[in-house]
């Protein structure tokens, strides 16, 4: 009888257990949110349509939310899984322990910078080309709109083939009044395609869609197409930015002493058992 | 019997649900992310207001005396400002309790989770929003 009793009350409070996970898991935002607003965009909310877009105008301080939401990377080339094995991630090993360029503050690079560190981002445009900053780094890209071709054979031995660059060479159109495009080359082969440690690339290309759909949204998708690691082009995200009422947003660096003093104080001790 | 039983099946079930939502932070290898350790009577020996990653350190107190250092980590300034904590939240000899995570190696490291001031505050430390990764790692 005892065991009975037991055993009922053990199953209830399971039972109670399971259905109060699943009320708690139930009652989350569409934004997540642990414990309070982490970003600019999760404090903002909804912030309405504040109107119809303006034609062909993205200039403005944009927040979005800390990492994009990815979508699965299509099957890697040969070529791809070598890279991908020798990337050991922050998720799957202590950061001290982790070749994450970020690790050390390197460039996050593009367009990893438009996956992950998302926060807020800004558009200035001037005759001949865009301009568009992050937040992270208070780092920038210029964007040519007065019709140059990308530049070829980026990273190649020829005595005229440019340099890859940490943000790539880009150029950008209206395809009409409420979408800019972006494609972009020459992305620096060292920096990675996200936080999972993906790689990418010299022969990466990326499309980027700029979609202003009223004032205070603007959906960004992101096209990867990258035949010498991916066995196939694919769409890596779609994400939201809202307009910032305030227009401004708060500094954010990875500063390298500092980070160097994390590592020191806590990331090497978390990572190794007779650290301290 | 009963409540012998059902405490520790909520205290589970708090970890448990809570652990659950916890986001993969992408530094979180190092932690027990299933495990909150709160350390009372902590005295702030260090607050560091740093980027990418703002870091306390404290001692705690055994029964004997015997004093033990600790370090915690937070999100960076730019995220934790927007849940309360500024530059001057956290000033040494201030005596707090401390929620974290320990590190797996239980070096007196670990992943704060909240702050709770002496005037009875709490500040809540970032998950880091890495929401978007989770399933690629």
């Amino acid at each position: 009888m005892r065991d009975f009793v037991k055993r009922s009350v053990v199953g209830l409070a399971g039972a109670l257990l399971i259905s109060s996970c699943a009320f708690a898991q139930a009652q989350q935002s569409p934004k997540p949110n642990f414990g309070g607003p982490e970003s600019l965009y999760d404090k903002l909310g909804d912030t309405g349509t504040g109107g119809p877009a303006p034609k062909r105008d993205l200039t403005g301080f944009w927040a979005g939310e800390v990492a994009a939401k990815l979508n699965p990377v299509p099957p890697m080339t040969p070529w791809g899984q070598e890279q991908f094995k020798q990337h050991k991630t922050n998720g799957e090993v202590p950061v001290a322990d982790s070749n994450d360029p970020i690790k050390g503050c390197d460039p996050l690079g593009f367009p990893r910078n438009m996956l992950f560190m998302t926060r807020g981002i800004v558009f200035a445009q001037m005759p001949g080309k865009m301009i568009e900053m992050s937040e992270y780094n208070r780092i920038w890209r210029e964007i040519w709109t007065d019709g140059r071709e990308l530049p070829k054979d980026v990273g190649g031995r020829s005595a005229d083939a440019p340099d890859p660059r940490w943000y790539g060479y880009s150029v950008g159109h209206w395809e009409d009044d409420y979408t800019f495009v972006v494609n972009t080359v020459g992305s620096d082969e060292r920096t990675w395609l996200d936080n999972a440690g993906h790689p990418h690339s010299i022969e990466l290309r990326v499309e980027e869609r700029y979609t202003r759909v009223n004032h205070n949204r603007l959906e960004v998708t992101v096209k990867i197409d990258d035949p010498k690691t991916y066995t196939k082009p694919f769409v890596i995200t779609k994400s939201i930015f809202t307009w910032i009422p305030q227009q401004d947003f708060e500094e954010e660096l990875c500063v390298p002493s500092e980070q160097a003093e994390y590592l020191k104080l806590v990331g090497e001790p978390a990572a190794h058992k007779n650290a301290q | 019997m009963k409540g012998k039983l059902l405490r520790p099946l909520a205290l589970l079930g708090f970890l448990s649900c809570y652990s659950a939502r916890l986001p993969a932070h992408h530094g979180s290898a190092s932690y027990k992310t299933d495990q909150i350790v709160i350390l009372k009577q902590a005295t702030v020996t260090k607050f560091v207001w740093a980027n990418p990653h703002a870091m306390l350190l404290f001692d705690v107190k055994d029964d004997k005396g015997n004093v033990s250092h600790w370090a915690g980590e937070a999100g960076s300034p730019s995220a934790i400002r927007q849940l309360g904590w500024n530059k001057h939240s956290l000033q040494p000899g201030d005596v707090v309790t401390v929620q974290l995570y320990p590190a797996k190696f239980e070096n007196n490291v670990g992943r704060l989770e909240a702050v709770v001031l002496a005037g009875g505050t709490t500040l809540k430390n970032s998950p880091r929003g890495d929401q978007g990764v989770i399933s690629r790692y």
